[in-house]
């Protein structure tokens, strides 16, 4: 198997670098550039915990190859926030305790942002749409519904994390 | 989970690819969106030598309107099909189809049409982990004797559960192939062989290209029936899908197709044969359930996540459901 | 407390553990890496039952990037069971496997693909034994036998009668029997388990894993390595989730631990999906009989309940399972006879665990059978419930006192704000409203004994550390720790770091396993700080000239009640204390006062936990009689959680318990069999609710203000888990006009039972299922 060069940006930053194949933009990332931020819940692409977007669309990297990604836009939850200040999705996750074990968070924030930027009003079912394909065994969602919907209002910044 | 080694290549013209096509054959297995097949080599279901990625393949992320017919470019991903203007426009019947598809952040962006036509069929025995299937015991699919899921039976029946299928079938889609001989153009209708382990006539060295929808010469009411276990992240244990043409009041064309039965949908030619020509009333929704009760028994095995029985019972429900809503009758 | 207007307890604050979580930044136990760090993968049995006669292991380890190499042989032939009469699981087979993926041998190699390349190099001879897939094949006489010591098949037998039960019986005015079933159901935390060990030069080891009490995984993994405890270092990590999964020992850790000593290296072991549902814990099956009598009003004056429980291979925390789901509903009703038969019985297949929702079939079963007495006594179900209903300062059948119990108030609340009495009685077709009752424990013993330690350390700009043994697995408990901490002290929560669930450096705790980390965890805690708090009043009042017992800790500053202006702040107090050679150090412990003689089969008798938390749950629902679905429209859940130390994550816990006990735990979750195989491994075929079919749900917290717990509280969710299943259950019943005995209610299961209706008549349940019997001894021979 010969390696092949990989080029992308990830959270803003030109990477490069030779990957095998075989592997998924899952490994590359959590593996070669230590993004741990991506989840690997059940690499089936059933769970949506390694959701990242690649062009501002939200993709599962379990399911991906990272060669496929080549020449990509990519961002993973560690690039979200920015200065050290948080995004207002992540300000409303914290918020709304949307927050349990967090192991879902990172998908559901991306893909959240993901619709914000192609519909910056959704309604509850634009939102539930959104949505569905990332599993939350915590919250019940129903928190999770509340701080899109607070990011969305633009009602966040208001407890002080 | 680690994929299987394979080299990978990603030609920019459909020329290239169908050359590695030519020289490798099944060796060879083409990556569109990956949503199937990568799970598939995870599984350790496929291991080839090659994987050729079509997405960089302009030409086949096409979506154009001729003078007949809406030509979708089998790359393009179900997002670029679903929000088209043309397939809104003349198929709305496709949009609800690819809504209904797992979940918008699993294949939306990355799935494409021609991949959820080519969908491996699945079954509950062979989409399993590769220690699971070890521990089990081959069948027809994994290169063994016997079917897990119907002892003694002399072929598999695994499900074809694309969710676009039963819809391009009832719109009377054609698809478009090319390979070693050049290109050939044949009926969906035609496409599908009825065994799992071979569930479609399609030659090792061939892509598909392009999927054709007849624009209709009058306009079609339509109907998209699925039901699985969940409303989302979930493969349809039963699917229907009807089109028809009412035409001062008669019923001038009517195409009742279920699916995710068994590896080819199933047309139901006879509900279609005794309704067309007539006015439809009524009578049309038990004459559709039965005939799809009837042909759901000599197609079901207990291979799903739900019974057997069950999912003949709901081919019925389905059918009787798009029959209605296609025709006004609901 | 002094004063009651707290300052941040009973406040929905943010958590603090939720920004790490919203950035990426909090690491799992999968996303460590380290120097030289190896990769473990395991072989499995591909047999349900087998002797293993031969595992020969030479040819893994002549491959090249393969470090080492273990079987059974390698382990020190000590078994775990939670209890010293339930050892009976090698953490590697020695000599049979039990259940298709029981662990035969492991390896330790430079990478993934390495690892799985050498398992298929070792060659193991097995000789396939005939198995056992459910619990009627098991306890046939000529059964196979899955453990030697165990005839029949049964794992674990208790029995509790209390009352007079017979001529309770005799004087009923109506008894029923009936039976419910329930199939397997699992946990689907989000994260698969995952094991990182790191051996060092001086022999300790060093481990990472989810679990829901690393004391326990210390001390188990300190007799399986023969190493003193302290040298088995269990760190702390984010956990994603437990529902009662991470709480027993599992055999990854052990191996894990043994390739890390045996390469000198850091080994990582991450379990696939499909390995984290069979290779870890699921749910019991579970079959029910209930035979209850009622006097003319419907007040249960007797109730006989015979279980079996499919236990999987081996016994887990077999005692504890068989035996709760009895003692929650000796809780949440109040019945003076029971007699209760409960066995646990080995088949060959996952081994089960408690979940929380564990018991499904006996909790619906309760509220099935009143709705169907209240039916033919024609009374409502509120009133057959409140009729029933605990009340404070009462004492369980098996003797525990009641302190605080607001059930009353959780039914009548959930009842008018569903305005459930007008719904029920108006029928619309399909429609179905349903209402249940449940009731769990604030903390048992499982293996660990004695409650929960803490200290409180200062630093000199006044902040503080608080180091507790109390574990996380995403509920929210470093936050409970700090927010109590935090008030105690007048310090912001910002101001107090929390050092916890590490078993070198932290004191023991029970672990998070059964309600008990608010209760035990939090009062240990905040008697840490009242300690510290005592010290630094004892400063305070020498440089303020006051009494201590005047003074006042708020806003990082202490002063004289009601003059918050001459207060000193408390840095400097801090300082002072220093200066004195008095430093600040709070101690604090809790031990919940129970009765330790009390033992699950030998003598349930006695006080079982301190507190006892209760719920009640409201759902209404609309089914599709054609295809069998069901859609869920409302759900109003309410507990008595005893007080609400912060409503945010309290409201997040019944969330949650609605969408894992009764979305998914009444309509969907259940494992399918072929055989020894699970048909649905994976977050694909296995149905947990998504965000789409969840229902509005309406909260309610009732607070009781517990006598023990600390400010008052019990524990947020699990009754809400547990009544929603009853209510989901008792909802579509009532939509159809069917009393279901066959959970989950999967649409093909609604169907036939709408079919099968049309044949029955008279008050029955859906199915007639063989019912649970007594299981007469083994005679000697
Ligand atoms: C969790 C999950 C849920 C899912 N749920 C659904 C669902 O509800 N309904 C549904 O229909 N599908 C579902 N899928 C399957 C899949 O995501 C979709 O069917 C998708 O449309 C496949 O498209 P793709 O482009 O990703 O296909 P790929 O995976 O790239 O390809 C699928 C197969 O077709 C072959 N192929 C693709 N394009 C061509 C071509 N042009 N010529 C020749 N061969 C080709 C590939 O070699 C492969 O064997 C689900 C998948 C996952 C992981
Ligand atoms: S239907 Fe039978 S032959 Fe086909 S994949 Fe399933 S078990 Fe194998
Ligand atoms: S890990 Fe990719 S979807 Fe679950
Ligand atoms: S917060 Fe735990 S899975 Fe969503």
């Amino acid at each position: 198997m010969q390696k092949h060069l990989l080029t992308m940006r990830v959270n803003g930053e030109q990477v490069e670098l030779a990957v095998r194949p075989n592997a998924t933009l899952l490994d590359v990332l959590r593996e070669d550039l230590e993004l741990t931020g991506v989840k690997e819940g059940c690499s089936e692409g059933a769970c949506g915990a390694c959701a990242v977007l690649m062009n501002n669309e939200p993709i599962r990297s379990c399911l991906t190859l990272a060669l496929e990604a080549n020449g990509a836009e990519i961002l993973t939850i560690e690039g979200l926030a920015t200065g050290g200040r948080l995004h207002p999705l992540q300000e409303a996750f914290v918020e709304q305790g949307a927050v349990q074990c967090g192991f879902c968070t990172p998908g559901m924030i991306l893909s959240s942002k993901a619709l914000l930027d192609r519909n910056p009003q959704p309604n509850d079912e634009d939102i539930k749409t959104a949505l569905a394909g990332s599993f939350c065994r915590c919250t019940g969602y129903a928190k999770i519904l509340e701080a899109v919907r607070a990011a969305r209002d633009g009602d966040v910044g208001n407890e002080g994390s | 989970m680690r994929l299987p080694p394979f080299e990978y290549q990603a030609p920019s013209t459909l020329d290239e690819a169908l050359k590695i096509k030519r020289g490798q054959g099944a060796a060879a297995q083409i990556l569109a969106g990956g949503t199937d097949l990568i799970v598939n080599f995870k599984h350790r279901l496929f291991s080839p030598a090659t994987v050729i990625s079509l997405n960089n393949i302009a030409e086949l992320k096409r979506i154009e309107v001729t003078h007949d017919a809406l030509v979708l470019g089998a790359g393009a991903s179900l997002a670029e099909v679903a929000s088209h203007p043309a397939v809104n426009e003349h198929f709305p019947i496709l949009v609800k189809a690819i809504d209904s598809i797992g979940a918008l952040g699993i294949q939306r962006f990355r799935g494409t049409i021609g991949g959820n036509l080519l969908l491996q069929p699945r079954c509950i025995f062979y989409n399993q982990s590769h220690y699971w299937r070890m521990s089990k015991g081959l069948c027809h699919r994994t290169g063994g004797k016997d079917c897990l899921a119907l002892e003694g039976s002399d072929s598999c029946h695994s499900i074809c559960s694309g969710d676009t299928v039963p819809t391009l079938l009832a719109l009377s889609a054609q698809l478009a192939l090319a390979g070693g001989g050049g290109k050939r153009v044949a009926p969906l209708a035609e496409f599908f062989t009825g065994r799992g382990e071979s569930p479609w006539n399609i030659m090792p060295e061939e892509i598909l290209t392009e999927i054709r929808i007849p624009l209709p010469w009058a306009p079609i009411s339509w109907s998209y029936q699925r039901l699985a276990l969940r409303p989302a992240v979930d493969f349809p244990l039963v699917n229907a899908a009807a089109a028809a043409i009412v035409e001062k009041g008669k019923l001038e064309h009517f195409r009742l197709v279920i699916a995710a039965l068994g590896p080819a949908p199933m047309v139901l030619r006879e509900v279609e044969a005794r309704l067309k020509g007539a006015a439809p009333t009524r009578e049309a929704l038990d004459l559709a359930q039965d005939a799809a009760v009837r042909v759901a028994e000599g197609v079901v095995v207990a291979n799903a996540s739900a019974s057997k029985e069950y999912r003949i019972q709901m081919a019925g429900a389905l059918a009787r459901r798009a029959t209605g809503e296609a025709l006004g009758l609901a | 407390m002094p004063d009651d207007d707290y300052k941040l307890i009973g406040k929905s604050v943010p958590r603090i553990d939720a920004r790490a979580k919203v950035t990426g930044e909090a690491l799992f136990t999968a996303d460590l890496k380290f120097p030289r760090m190896l990769v473990a993968k395991v072989l499995r049995s591909p047999h349900a039952h087998a002797r293993i006669l031969n595992v020969d292991t030479s040819r893994a380890e002549k491959l090249r990037g393969v470090h080492a190499v273990v079987t059974g042989k390698d382990t020190a032939g000590e078994k775990w069971g939670v209890f010293r009469y339930t050892r009976d699981q090698q953490l590697l087979c020695v000599d049979k496997a039990r259940y298709l993926g029981d662990e035969v041998a492991a390896v330790a190699a430079v990478d993934e693909e390495t690892a799985e390349e050498a398992l298929k190099l070792i060659f193991v001879d097995y000789e396939p034994l005939p198995a056992v897939f459910d619990f009627w094949s098991a306890v046939a006489p000529d059964a196979p036998r899955i453990h030697d010591e165990y005839p029949r098949n049964i794992n674990v037998e208790v029995k509790i009668e209390v009352g007079l039960v017979d001529e309770a019986f005799r004087n009923c005015r109506l008894v029923r029997e009936d039976t419910f079933l329930a199939e397997e159901d699992s946990y689907f935390m989000s994260e698969p388990y995952a094991v990182v060990a790191n051996c060092h030069a001086d022999g300790s080891v060093e481990i990472w894993m989810p679990n829901a009490s690393p004391h326990t995984k210390a001390k188990a993994l300190s007799n399986a390595l023969r190493l003193p405890l302290s040298q088995v270092n269990v760190r702390k990590i984010t956990i994603g989730g437990a529902f009662g999964g991470r709480s027993d020992v599992f055999p990854a850790e052990f191996i894990c631990s043994l390739l890390s000593i045996k390469t000198q290296r850091p080994v990582k072991l991450v379990y696939t999906r499909e390995e984290n549902t069979i290779a870890t814990r699921m749910g019991h099956a579970m079959l029910t009989t209930h035979k209850t009598g009622v006097d003319k009003n419907g007040k249960v004056l007797a109730r006989e309940s015979i279980c079996w429980l499919d236990g999987g291979a081996y016994s887990s925390t077999g005692p504890i399972a068989t035996s709760v789901p009895f003692l929650c509903h000796e809780q949440a009703y109040n019945v003076p006879n029971v007699r209760f038969y409960g066995y646990r019985i080995y088949t060959n297949k996952p081994v089960r665990g408690m979940i929380r929702i564990h018991g499904r079939s006996f909790a619906c079963g309760v509220d099935t059978q009143l709705d169907m007495i209240g039916e033919e006594l024609g009374i409502d179900p509120v009133t057959m419930r409140l009729v029933n209903a605990r009340r404070p300062g009462e004492t369980t059948p098996t003797g525990s006192h009641v302190a605080s119990c607001g059930l009353v108030e959780c039914i009548e609340q959930t009842a008018e704000q569903s305005n459930f009495l007008a719904k029920f009685k108006k029928s619309v077709p399909n429609r179905g409203i349903g209402m249940g009752v449940n009731s769990v424990q604030t903390g048992f013993p499982l293996g660990i004994r004695g409650g929960s330690q803490a200290f409180i350390k200062f630093h000199e700009d006044g902040g503080a550390t608080v180091i507790s043994g109390v574990v996380d697995n995403g509920q929210g408990n470093d936050n409970m720790l700090v927010q109590i901490a935090a008030e105690e002290l007048g310090l912001p929560m910002s101001e107090i770091r929390l050092i916890s669930a590490d078993t070198e450096s932290t004191p023991t705790d029970a672990g998070s396993y059964s309600m008990i980390s608010t209760f035990g965890g939090g009062n240990a805690v905040k008697r840490a700080a009242e300690d510290a708090r005592a010290q630094l009043f004892e400063v305070a009042s020498e440089m303020l000239e006051a009494d201590p017992e005047d003074l006042v800790a708020r806003d990082r500053k202490i002063f004289v009640r009601g003059a918050p202006d001459a207060g000193v702040p408390l840095p400097k107090v801090v300082r002072q204390a220093l200066l004195l050679g008095r430093p600040i150090m709070g101690r604090g412990a809790f031990n919940p006062d129970v009765d330790q003689r009390r033992e699950w089969i030998g003598n349930p008798s006695g006080q079982l936990s301190q507190a006892f938390s209760f719920g009640a749950t409201v759902a209404e629902v609309e089914v599709d009689p054609e295809t069998g679905q069901v859609k869920a429209l409302d759900v109003t859940c309410a507990q008595d959680c005893g007080f609400a130390l912060n409503p945010l994550i309290v409201e997040g816990q019944f969330e949650g318990s609605v969408a894992m006990g009764g979305q998914g735990g009444m309509l969907a979750e259940e494992h399918r069999w072929h055989n020894g195989h699970c048909l649905n491994p994976t977050m694909l075929e296995y149905k947990i609710p998504t965000i789409k079919e969840m229902p509005r749900i309406k909260p309610i917290i009732v607070e009781t203000i517990d006598p023990g717990g600390p400010y008052g509280a019990k524990e947020a969710g699990m009754s809400v888990a547990m009544s929603s299943a009853q209510a989901y259950c008792c909802a579509v019943g009532h939509a159809l006009g069917i009393y279901f005995n066959h959970y989950p209610l999967t649409p093909e299961r609604i169907r036939d039972a709408i079919e099968r209706k049309q044949e029955s008549k008279g008050i029955k349940t859906a199915w007639d299922i063989e019912p649970a019997r007594i299981i007469p001894p083994e005679p000697k021979s």
